[in-house]
């Protein structure tokens, strides 16, 4: 470290900074000017009677300050209102009526704590109701409580797992510990292996328990409250966006060589930035876990803070006596230290690295295999790591819901302890790393992939000139620059060969014989369902029901020496046939009755014999995100980078550099759209024809069975038409949204964060099982589920790719430059 | 200077923080290996108590000695509850009796119950799915106790209780290396190595189909059956192959692939024999299925039933039934080979059980009910709920009626006895209605989640055992 103190040569460098002052006027420097006052001294003098306001603000308050961009606030406040509406969609169904929710809830626990017979009464004429309900014999008339959103079924669905668990708890907990003593002290199991050490950690925290009162007492608002994920998701992808960009201001500006130098540019302003950034992370913590309890406090209220946690439902097994308040306490401080180093994590991969997007990459990358590794089964090697899940820990009380321990090669260890230990180790590295790479030389450009200027061979670089961009029209120069890029054709590529893979797995026939023989019958009986067929299916059946027949006849006469081995052989493998054909045809018969049935038949044309279980993959295909993506990279570039290069100001002056322009982009990412839209469905097409028989195509669609609720009365082929109509129609509309965002934020960050919020967010929370997101998700046109019920997202994306196109022509004549 | 010291105060406090909570939580855990120490000195005690119970010439009546023996052995007090051989009889009744009947391993025998799920359902309405999970029964202690070592599983989900069972049946077997079991966690069948004291699982077997079946295991070998099959369209015919393999439990490799000569399934495999039937006939090969030798021929419809093994004697018993005239025997093949009928008071015997004294046994009493369509039969009730026993060295002489249902419910020849303890699958009528013809038949329904009843038969008492 002796060399970055402050020499004569670093006094030097400082004066060389301030005479290079006039002509860098740079915001990042300008800040560190004030900070530092001693970076230029040559310069400035301080006055004699400072004010307050002109007194430079120490180093840590700066760092603090460049978090309060326009952008961070504009994204924050979107997704800490999408956080709020979350919350309240989730738990606001019957808000206006929480009060007498409460009192319903309230009053019937008294009954069952006071009153055992009128409430085993209340409970009986539920059932009875509920029962009538089930059978058929009358409607369900809520007698207790009847409020929006609210009614008996709910109540008892709230008050029966309360008086449950006040009575039960204590015999609950009492199993799980004599069952830990029964199998720790089974003398197969061998004392101080994993299963003994386990047993013995289950009695030592559940003993103590065994005793504890759980009060039948109303729970509002808690278990609501813990349950909610989608908080830990939206703080992750604000972290992202925050934290990625804390280095790259100063490396953009390419600035942070010459701080390297300066006085305090470097070890002050690492600590600074990481103690500032650290802030900032338990500040946003502690806004997105917390504010949905301000929502659900309206929205349900909330039972007292006192009651023992082991009440709620979900942490009935927690091994720890916690009141509600306690557990809250710790399952937030969980939260603070887990995105205290996701957060420092991204800090330091932003240090590292060049570009938000990497950054991006990595994090996605390691969320998408916690995510994977929460889905790993028991037979899995991997089984044994999913307590290590971001997504779970994430939530917080994952920890706390019931004892965890790791098995680490027959060997206990407590999950709590480890993960302390690691989040240590984790802490000291995300905290020293930073000055590692920080005070190396070279550090900023330790993952640059520019080749050295002495690799490129002449030959490459004359080819580099004669491609003159003036020898292209505006259009031509659009579609060069929008998607025929060297690198976009090679992300377009790989996209693609990732598509490739995915689809070749996705429409893989399933194996085993009971698939081959189906399809074979199918294969057999496709088209039109005549006599001949249903003449073949009933001769099929009956050979079945003859061969088992036969099967127990033969086995007499064989046994009697009435039968030849041959002919007992050739009838034993006739009954092995049937065995093995009896449920297929069962299923083909299924389909006959279907395909003859009058209520289809008469209504429906072209109803035939297919497979289609190719197709039905096609028509229930889930989103595809390889395209969501890559259509996301290759537009949100459209419009930004003529903002980014400072290029917008001379376009805006020139000719053809407004609406000429502005229609060329257009038209280069609705064609390139187009393209890559037609690549990826051509890829499905082809497999589609590849696992299936294309003559199905001519087929009427309510020969499928699953098709039945679109009740369109067309064939499969020209369904399949208006399916990727729709699709085509989800394609332009994500192309108008992400290329008018592009137009409307002017920054890369800005744009993936709108991105994200408007076509990403909607479409995860649906695919996470948020299913109101689904109507306003672009899933619903780029993977439709039926193209019936689509109708209310294609006017309503609609609208909004015509609104968005709108926009960016107002913007795109208007706009001027902001440097930088 | 302030600071320095606040600093190092704050340290010295996180320091000795975790110190006390060692000591506190080091305290409480002293007392917890004492009583498991105490609890499996207990255990112990049983199982020596049962031991000396099972030596020759001993009897419940005259264990005072084995008491005393547990009381010595076992910490005060603890000790003289812990030995009830009064309650189990003589445990050790069925040692050296294999079957395929019955999973027993040790004093513990396995079975399986049935988990039902209800959950909301996507497109409303409530769907419920059942999962089959591995449980067992300690003879000594009672009870019913997962085999997942975790208290806190909810055994209910595949995806987190590597427990559940591919199918209804348990497909156990003990080895010096672990236990293993058919587990099915979606496609094809995979046998599953579990070490109880690791607690870790592994999959050392994925089949050929969705079935593969545990033969067996001996001199640390694993014998498996697969299964593979090839259909001629043309003359409707399909051949299906099946192979014997032995995996080696030391290195969970594939010993031996050999395939079981055509027509036969493998019943037994001891000591170097493996013991096919055919339709026809029962026949003992080699282990290569070389030197078959003919040791039984059926008569007519005629089928095997139930079979033992016992290692003691080196006798096979079974017994061949025939629905369509309610006929059945038990006979035995001596070590010799030759085959005797063993003749219990009964007309006809629709099953049976073999233990080291006696044999239990149910005769033929068919009760029709009802028609089934999904039966040739009908649905019938061949047990008439009533179990009898005999001396196995005299079984010509007075049967002793153990059990009687008595109507309560009905019995099926899926019962076990082990000693006092009797267990059987719990089924009751239900009223069904043929779709296609919408007619209403009744047919055994085994309530869902395939409870096990346990009858202790010095008692009287029952109980059943389902999942919770």
């Amino acid at each position: 470290m002796a060399e970055f103190k402050k020499t004569d040569a670093a006094d030097a460098m400082d004066a060389l900074i301030a005479s290079a002052m006039p002509y860098i006027k740079n915001r990042e420097l300008e800040e560190y000017e004030a900070a530092d006052p001693s970076v230029v001294p040559a310069k400035k003098t301080v006055p004699a009677r400072e004010t307050r306001e002109d007194r430079p603000l120490p180093l840590f308050f700066r760092e603090l300050s460049k978090f309060r961009t326009r952008f961070n606030l504009v994204l924050l406040a979107v997704l800490f209102l999408a956080n709020l509406a979350v919350a309240a969609v989730e738990t606001g169904s019957y808000w206006q009526n929480s009060g007498e929710v409460r009192d319903a809830v309230t009053t019937l626990l008294d009954q069952y704590e006071n009153d055992r017979a009128a409430y085993d009464a209340s409970a009986e004429d539920y059932e009875e109701r509920r029962q009538a309900l089930f059978y058929g014999r009358g409607e369900f008339e809520n007698r207790l409580i009847d409020v929006p959103g609210y009614g008996d079924s709910a109540l008892f669905r709230d008050v029966e797992p309360i008086t449950e668990r006040s009575r039960n708890y204590g015999r609950d907990i009492r199993r799980v510990v004599d069952s830990a003593v029964r199998r720790a002290s089974d003398p197969d199991v061998e004392k101080g292996s994993y299963v003994y050490e386990y047993q013995a950690q289950l009695i030592l925290h559940y003993r103590p328990l065994q005793d504890t009162e759980i009060p039948a007492e109303g729970q509002f608002g808690w278990n609501e409250y813990f349950s909610m994920r989608v908080p830990t998701i939206l703080l992750a992808l604000a972290s992202l966006a925050v934290f990625s960009g804390v280095w790259l201001g100063e490396k953009r500006s390419r600035i942070v060589n010459v701080l390297r130098v300066s006085k305090r540019g470097s070890a002050p302003l690492i600590l600074s930035k990481l103690a500032a950034s650290a802030l900032v992370s338990v500040c946003l913590t502690l806004l997105f876990t917390l504010s949905p309890l301000a929502v659900i406090a309206v929205t349900r209220g909330f039972s007292p803070l006192s009651m023992p946690v082991q009440a709620l439902s979900a942490f009935e097994f927690c091994p720890y006596a916690l009141t509600v308040g306690q557990f809250l306490a710790l399952t937030v401080s969980v939260q603070v230290a887990l995105f205290l180093l996701f957060d420092l994590l991204v800090v330091f991969l932003g240090q590292l690295l060049d570009h938000e997007l990497p950054v991006y990459g990595i994090l996605l990358v390691l969320l998408t295999a916690g995510y994977w590794l929460s889905g790993r089964q028991t037979d899995s090697p991997l089984y044994g790591l999913r307590s290590f899940n971001f997504i779970d820990l994430a939530a917080g009380d994952f920890l706390f819901g019931r004892y965890r321990a790791l098995n680490l090669g027959g060997r206990l260890v407590g999950l709590i302890p480890a993960l302390i230990a690691l989040g240590l180790v984790a802490f000291a590295l995300l905290a020293g790393l930073p000055f590692a790479v920080g005070l190396r030389a070279d550090s900023y450009r330790t993952f640059s992939f520019r080749l050295p200027v002495r690799m490129k061979s002449q030959k490459r670089a004359e080819k580099a000139i004669r491609f003159r961009a003036h020898s292209l029209s505006v259009f031509g120069y659009e579609m060069s620059q929008s998607m025929f890029l060297p690198v976009f054709l090679g992300l377009t590529l790989v996209a693609l060969g990732a598509k490739t893979f995915v689809s070749d797995a996705y429409f893989k026939p399933y194996e085993g014989s009971y698939w081959e023989v189906y399809t074979g019958y199918m294969a057999e009986l496709r088209g039109p369902v005549t006599e001949e067929k249903i003449r073949t299916i009933e001769d099929e059946e009956r050979y079945v029901s003859q061969c088992f027949a036969d099967y127990d006849r033969a086995q007499a006469a064989y046994r009697d020496g009435d039968m030849e081995l041959e002919e007992f052989r050739e009838i034993s493998e006739r009954r092995n046939y049937a065995d093995l054909v009896q449920r297929p045809l069962e299923r083909i018969r299924e389909r006959l009755d279907y395909l003859t049935d009058p209520a289809v038949a008469e209504k429906y044309d072209n109803l035939e014999f297919l497979d289609e279980t190719a197709v039905m993959r096609l028509f229930r295909q889930p989103l595809d995100y390889i395209f969501l993506v890559l259509l996301t990279i290759l537009l949100s570039d459209l419009f930004i980078r003529e903002y980014r290069t400072g290029f917008k100001s001379i376009l805006h002056t020139a000719k053809n550099g407004t609406s000429k322009t502005w229609g060329s982009k257009w038209g280069a990412a609705f064609i390139g759209t187009v393209i890559i839209w037609f690549l990826f469905a051509g890829v499905d097409f082809c497999e589609v024809c590849r696992t299936s028989d294309t003559t199905i195509f001519s087929a009427g669609l309510l020969s499928i069975p699953d098709m039945r609720e679109t009740g369109l009365n067309m064939t499969v082929g020209q369904y399949l038409v208006r399916f990727e109509l729709v699709r085509l129609f989800g394609s332009l509309a994500l192309c108008a949204a992400v290329a008018g965002l592009s137009a409307l934020t002017h920054r890369l960050s800005a744009q993936f964060a709108a991105v994200f919020a408007v076509v990403f967010i909607p479409s995860l929370l649906s695919t996470l099982g948020a299913d109101r997101f689904e109507s306003v998700s672009i899933a619903e046109l780029l993977a439709p589920k039926n193209v019936s019920g689509s109708v209310g997202a294609l006017f309503g994306w609609g609208a909004v790719a015509i609104l968005l196109v709108a926009v960016s022509a107002w913007t795109w004549g208007k706009s001027k430059v902001r440097f930088r | 200077m302030m600071k320095r010291t606040v600093c190092l105060c704050l340290c010295a406090f996180l320091a000795v923080l975790p110190v006390c909570g060692c000591r506190y939580r080091g305290d409480a855990r002293a007392e917890i290996e004492n009583e498991l120490e105490s609890a499996r000195a207990e255990n112990e005690a049983k199982i020596q108590a049962a031991e000396e119970l099972s030596e020759p010439g001993k009897t419940p009546a005259d264990s005072e000695e084995t008491e005393e023996i547990a009381g010595a052995e076992g910490n005060a007090g603890a000790g003289q509850d812990a030995v009830t051989p009064e309650k189990h009889g003589p445990i050790t009744d069925w040692d050296g009796i294999t079957s395929s009947n019955y999973t027993l391993i040790g004093d513990r025998y396995y079975y399986t119950v049935q988990a039902l799920k209800t959950m909301p359902a996507k497109g409303g309405g409530y769907t419920t799915t059942g999962v089959h999970v591995y449980v067992y029964t300690d003879l000594a202690q009672g009870g019913m106790q997962f085999v997942c070592p975790d208290p806190l599983c909810s055994h209910d989900n595949p995806d987190v209780c590597p427990f559940t069972a591919g199918g209804q049946s348990p497909c156990f077997c003990p080895a010096e290396d672990g236990l293993f079991y058919l587990g099915q966690f979606g496609g094809n069948a995979k046998i599953v190595k579990a070490d109880l004291n690791k607690g870790t699982t592994q999959t050392v077997y994925t089949g050929r189909t969705a079935m593969v079946g545990i033969l067996g295991s001996e001199n640390s070998v694993v014998y498996l059956l697969d299964f593979d099959s090839v259909t001629d369209k043309n003359t409707r015919t399909t051949q299906t192959t099946y192979h014997l393999l032995a995996l080696d439990i030391q290195t969970d490799e594939i010993r031996f692939d050999r395939i079981v000569p055509e027509g036969s399934w493998i019943v037994e495999i001891r000591s170097g024999r493996i013991l096919c039937s055919t339709v026809k006939e029962l026949i003992e090969y080699d282990m290569d299925f070389e030197n078959p030798k003919t040791v039984f021929s059926f008569e007519g419809t005629d089928r095997i039933g139930d079979w033992y093994y016992d290692e003691n004697r080196d006798e096979f018993w079974f017994n061949v039934l025939n629905q369509d005239d309610n006929s059945g025997h038990i006979f035995r093949i001596l070590p010799d080979r030759t085959c005797e009928q063993v003749p219990v008071p009964a007309d006809a015997v629709y099953c049976f059980q073999l233990t080291n004294t006696k044999i239990y046994y149910t005769p033929f009493a068919p009760t029709y009910i009802s028609d089934n369509p999904y039966s040739y039969y009908g649905t019938v009730d061949y047990t008439n709920g009533k179990i009898y026993a005999v001396d196995r060295d005299n079984p010509e002489g007075e049967p002793k009626l153990v059990y009687d249902c008595a109507g309560k419910s009905y019995l099926r020849k899926d019962y076990v006895i082990f000693g006092d303890d009797l267990f059987y699958g719990l089924v009751k009528l239900e009223l069904c209605t043929d779709f296609a013809t919408g007619k209403e038949f009744y047919t055994f329904s085994t309530a869902g989640d395939y409870p096990k009843v346990h009858v202790n038969l010095a008692t009287g008492e029952e109980e059943i055992f389902r999942f919770e």
